[in-house]
Parts: structure tokens; sequence; C-alpha cells
């Protein structure tokens, strides 16, 4: 007589591979026969973990992983997320942050299966709140007045951590009785205090070891965020909004290349020894305070160290460039470097597109710099900017989702010379396309003659976009559907 | 094509029953499909064994050939979509399975050895959807499963399983 004991293995295979993953566990306390097929089956568990996450790159270079923990994992994490209130989910959240962190490193670049799977978990609106929204500047809009958290100081990382692979900046407080973020991320970006040695001036804890400090990145992410949402709307839906899709660009080779002229192929990387695959085109915006506001905010008053300063409702100027770069060296990385790759050095041009010119800004420079790995492991890009032969401001940023992605590099810009008076402010840029020209040379046709000298126009962000730039409507389009497609 | 539609070969089951079939349903079988290729019209004329499988069963799966002989062929070794979910059996293939558990895995067995695929992934994604969600318990009792361990043994693995508890 046929019983489920008697199957053969390959049949037990095929029906086991239909259970939920839980349910592998009950089958194992049924009896021995059952639990003998289960345990330690190697091929089960990499097929159930294969249908439901992407192959890991260890995994495709012939490595072995422990696929019945990792499946233990995704269950622990599917159960968390599931749930009902943020209090029982907020203690888990190192647990959630190293998963996700685990999942996104391993997804595939295109078509993944994890970033499928994160969305959907994510969806929720408790979700989000318990895991993206614990960070220090979250707790203050929920309680301005109190310093205090009931979260530890690696729970506030985490959750600044998980929203920056999130990638799309809530900018929405999650209830209604907490304030709106946006202040309170200013108060971050805007805090002179902020910038120090330790931390390069930029998105690093203030330590000299370069370890990112996911909360400063998280802060950079949402004020940008704020500013590009205000410029969307600002420009009638010219300016195509950034940032919307979740988890995207989130892994280690994400990027893809877009041809500049639609009949081209995407060319491929330009350099085989680069890495990290600099040379190409790409997008940077960046956001400033007006001088006298920034000087305002931090002097004379301090509030005492590691008190924040008060939350900062203001704004900002917005500016959108193009960088063309080139790989011009790639050396051994340095003691102070993760060791696992070179550092390359790159040089280019910086173009301001005129849209969102200011006066008295020169709209071209020089750019050179450096992208280098952390000892973490982290993908940390340096730029300088360089008018007329001097270096004038510098950028330190982290490339979200590792090596290769698209998602890009955020972080801080700041004066070169480390001004305490500053000007600084947050930056991001990700890549376009591997090629260098087109882009370019279509920037300057525009830019060409009116440059420098649009001289006497108001000074705050955005305005002069409407009225000056019609001819600019196609081709800023086009760059934003380029950059976003 | 239109030719060998009407066609008829005979299956003989272990039983010794010969059952007549349209070539093109018997053809669902890889198995048949195979065999055909390769004897060409010689197997027409003669009565093909099937010596795994009894005349109920057989009758069984040639009713579900019937039903679905006009389904695109599986791609082979097509993974690409087994991440369906198990409630993705369709209507009729729901009401087919519907028979006692002893028939139920000789359906699974018959069409692992005859090489249909999609009925042995219905077959399987059946007794998947009697396990999902059961307690240890639960699971013995639906399959008359003995417990074969001893209590010491059984805490024990039950501590080992604790993972997957609290859902």
């Amino acid at each position: 007589m046929a019983t489920i004991t008697a199957l053969p293995h390959e049949i037990l295979h095929a029906i086991f591979r239909s259970v939920d993953i839980p349910d592998l566990a009950s089958l194992c306390i049924t009896c021995r026969t059952l639990r003998q097929f289960i345990s330690d089956n190697h091929i089960l568990f990499r097929d159930l973990y294969l249908q439901r996450l992407d192959e890991p790159p260890l995994a495709k270079e012939g490595g072995d992983l422990d696929w019945e923990e990792e499946l233990h994992r995704l269950v622990k994490l599917e159960r968390i997320l599931d749930y009902q209130n943020v209090a029982e989910k907020t203690p888990h959240i190192k647990f959630v942050d190293e998963v996700v962190k685990s999942f996104t490193s391993t997804a595939n670049g295109c078509d993944s299966k994890n970033v499928a799977l994160l969305t959907r978990l994510f969806n929720g609106r408790i979700n989000k709140e318990a895991f993206f929204c614990q960070s220090t500047l979250w707790s203050r809009a929920k309680a301005p007045r109190r310093h205090s958290y009931s979260t530890t100081f690696e729970e506030r990382q985490a959750s600044a951590h998980l929203h920056c692979l999130y990638g799309v900046p809530i900018l929405e407080p999650q209830r209604s009785s907490f304030s709106y973020p946006y202040p309170f991320a200013c108060s971050i970006v805007y805090d002179l205090r902020n910038y120090t040695d330790g931390n390069f001036w930029g998105p690093f804890l203030d330590d000299g070891t370069a370890a990112v400090d996911w909360e400063r990145l998280e802060a950079v992410m949402m004020v940008l965020g704020y500013n590009l949402k205000q410029f969307t709307q600002l420009t009638g839906g010219m300016f195509k909004p950034l940032w919307t899709v979740p988890f995207s660009g989130v892994s280690p080779d994400s990027f893809f290349s877009l041809p500049l002229s639609s009949t081209a192929m995407p060319n491929p990387p330009a350099n085989a020894l680069d890495p990290y695959n600099v040379t190409g085109s790409y997008m940077r915006v960046i956001c400033f305070l007006d001088f006298q506001e920034l000087y305002h905010y931090n002097f004379p008053h301090n509030p005492g160290p590691g008190i924040p300063r008060r939350p900062l409702d203001t704004t900002e100027a917005i500016r959108f460039l193009v960088m063309e770069l080139n790989v011009v060296d790639i050396q051994p990385p340095g003691e102070d470097d993760g060791q696992e790759l070179p550092v390359v050095y790159f040089t280019g041009l910086s173009r301001l597109l005129e849209a969102s010119s200011a006066p008295g800004t020169n709209t071209n420079s020089n750019i050179r710099g450096t992208v280098r790995l952390t000892k973490q492991g982290e993908v940390r890009w340096t730029t300088y900017s360089v008018y007329f032969g001097e270096e004038r401001w510098k950028s330190e940023g982290i490339q979200v989702g590792g090596i290769r992605s698209a998602r890009g590099v955020f972080g801080h810009w700041f004066d070169k010379n480390f001004s305490i008076e500053g000007p600084v402010g947050p930056s991001a840029f990700w890549k376009v396309t591997n090629e260098i020209g087109d882009m370019g040379s279509g920037l300057g046709d525009h830019m060409d003659g009116e440059g420098n000298d649009n001289s006497d126009e108001s000074y705050d962000e955005g305005q002069d976009v409407d009225d000056d730039s019609q001819d600019d409507e196609p081709f800023f389009g086009t760059i934003i559907t380029i950059s976003l497609s | 094509m239109a030719a060998e539609k009407s066609s008829i070969i005979t299956l003989q089951s272990n039983d010794g029953v010969s059952i007549d079939v349209d070539r093109q349903v018997a053809e669902r079988s890889m198995l048949i499909k195979n065999m055909m290729e390769d004897l060409g019209d010689e197997a027409i004329s003669t009565a093909v064994p099937i010596p795994n499988v009894n005349e109920s069963v057989l009758k069984k799966v040639i009713e579900w050939c019937e039903h679905h002989k006009n389904d695109p062929q599986p791609a082979q070794d097509d993974d690409s979509d087994s991440r369906k979910k198990t409630t993705d059996i369709e209507e009729w293939d729901q009401k087919f399975m519907q028979v006692d558990q002893e028939m139920l895995f000789e359906i699974i067995l018959a069409s692992n050895y005859l090489d249909i695929k999609p009925l042995l992934d219905v077959g399987c994604k059946t007794v998947a959807n009697m396990i999902k969600g059961k307690s240890p318990e639960e699971i013995r009792k639906t399959f008359n499963i003995t417990n074969d361990f001893t209590p010491e043994e059984e805490e024990q693995i039950r501590r080992e399983n604790e993972w997957a508890e609290d859902r």
C-alpha cells in the first residue's frame, strides 16, 4: 500500500518543495523516516531557498551556504514583520537590519526575487514605522523636547540603515501626533558641529575609522528627497520624481548603462581594471542653505555637547549637475582602507544644469577624486571641485548598495579648507551611462552664452527655473528620464 | 498532425487489462511518447505494457490526460514558475485529486513512472496542501504515520525545531 513514508525520495522532494518552510519542522517531528529525509537535506533546502531568493554570488562561484540556516532567518524575518504592532517589532530591528542587508547585498542586479520579497514585506505602514522611522531624528519628531531615547545607538543606526536601503525617503509623519521629520533632518545636515576631523566631514562616525554614520546618511537622503519633491511640484511634473521605487538599485551590480542615443547599444564598462566602474556620466544633486541662514543657525548659540540643534524648517537651494568622470590611476589600497579592492583615481568635469543655476555661481568645474573601500567594505567616494586650477569644494559619500550599485553615492559637500563657518550641504550622485560626451556636449550647448552671468535673479531656490528655461525642458526631461529608467 | 490524432494505441495495465487510448492522449506521457518515436508504427499494432500501474490507476491517469490533451507540452526542466502557490491548482484538477489517499499516492507514482510532469506536479502540490499549517500530530493523523520516536527523542527534536514555532 502506498503511504507517504514509502514514497521514493524524488517524490518526497517534489512534495516538500511545495510546503511552507515551518512545515518542515513539523514534518521532522512526525517520524524517523521523514526526519531522516529532511535533516541536512542540502538539496531540498537549497531548492526551497532558490524558489524564494536569488542565488547569492558566493553560491554562483561554487561556494557553499548553510541554506537551512538562511531559510530559518527568512522565516524569522517574515514572522517579525507579521507582528501586529510597532512595539512588538522594534526590539528585533538589529536582526531585521542584518537580514535585509544580507538579502540586498546578495540580490540580483535586475529581476531580483530578494527585492520583490522585501518590497512586499515592507509595504505596510506599520513595518515602515517600526523599522524605517526609529532613528534619532524620528525620535525627536515624535517627542521634540526629549533627548533620551527608548532605543540604543545601534538600533537607531540599524533603523537609519534600513531606511537608506529602502531608498524611498519617508517624509510624512507616520502618525498624526508626530511632527514632520524634515526639519529634524535639516538640524543634522546643517549643524556644523557634525562636521569634524574625526568624520572627515563626511557621513561617518566621529572616530576616524570612516565607519558609516547611517543616521547622518539618512538625514542627507531625506533632505535631498524633500527638496527633489518640492522641485518636482514646482516644475509642474516636468521634472519626474526620483527615488520612488522601494529597494531599487540597492544591490551590487544593479547599475546598467543606458545608451545616450536611442539607437546605440549600451557601452560596456570602459576600464576592465576598475572594479567600481567609475568612467562615465553621472547626475548629481546638491542642496545648500543661504549662507546667512546657515551662519545664524549655528552661531553663536551652542546647545551643548550631544544636544541637537532646534528643528530647522527652511527653504534650501537645489542644484543639478552632470559629471563626466574618467579613471586616471589605480593604486593598491592604503592601510586605512578596505583591503579587498584598490583605490581608483579619477578626473573629469562637472557642469551645472543651467535651469538650476544661480548668479555668481561657476557653472563648470573640473572634478578629481577617489573611490575606495572602507574597512567595513562600504564604497567611499571623495571628490574635489576645481575652479580655475583651485580646489574649492570637497565631498565625501558612500555608495548605497555597494559596488556598482545603481542607487548612487550619498553624502556631504563642504569647503575644501574645512571652514568652520561652512558652507556645507547634502549631495548625491548616481551613474547614468558608461558613455561620456553626448550628454555633456548637449549640456554645453544649452549653457553656452548664459553660463556664468545670468546675474540679478533671486537667490531663492528654484524660482528661476520657471521663467528663463523653456528651452531646457526637453533636455531636462531627457536627462531625468535617462536617470530613472 | 491531424492524421495522427485518429490513431489509437493500446495500453496494458499490470493486472492485464488492455485499454485503448487516443495516441495524442497517451503521449501526455513522455515515456510513451518517446517509446512511440523510437518504435514508430510498430508500437501501434501491439499493446504497450505499463508494468507499474494497475487498471484503476491507469484509467484515472488516462482521464487526466484526456482532459489535458490540448495543453502545451511543458518545457524541459522549466522551474522558473515553480514558486507558484499551491492554491494555484486549477479547479478541475482539484476535483480530480479528490480521491482516497492511497489512490492519490498511486497517481503520483504512476505519473512519475510515466513521466507526466504536470500531473506529478498537481499530485505533489495536493499532498503539500494537506501538510501545510498542520502540527506534527495533525500530520501523523492525516497520513496515518506512526510516531516511532521515544519521548526523549521527540523532546530533543522539538527543541531543534523551535525556530519554526510561534507562528
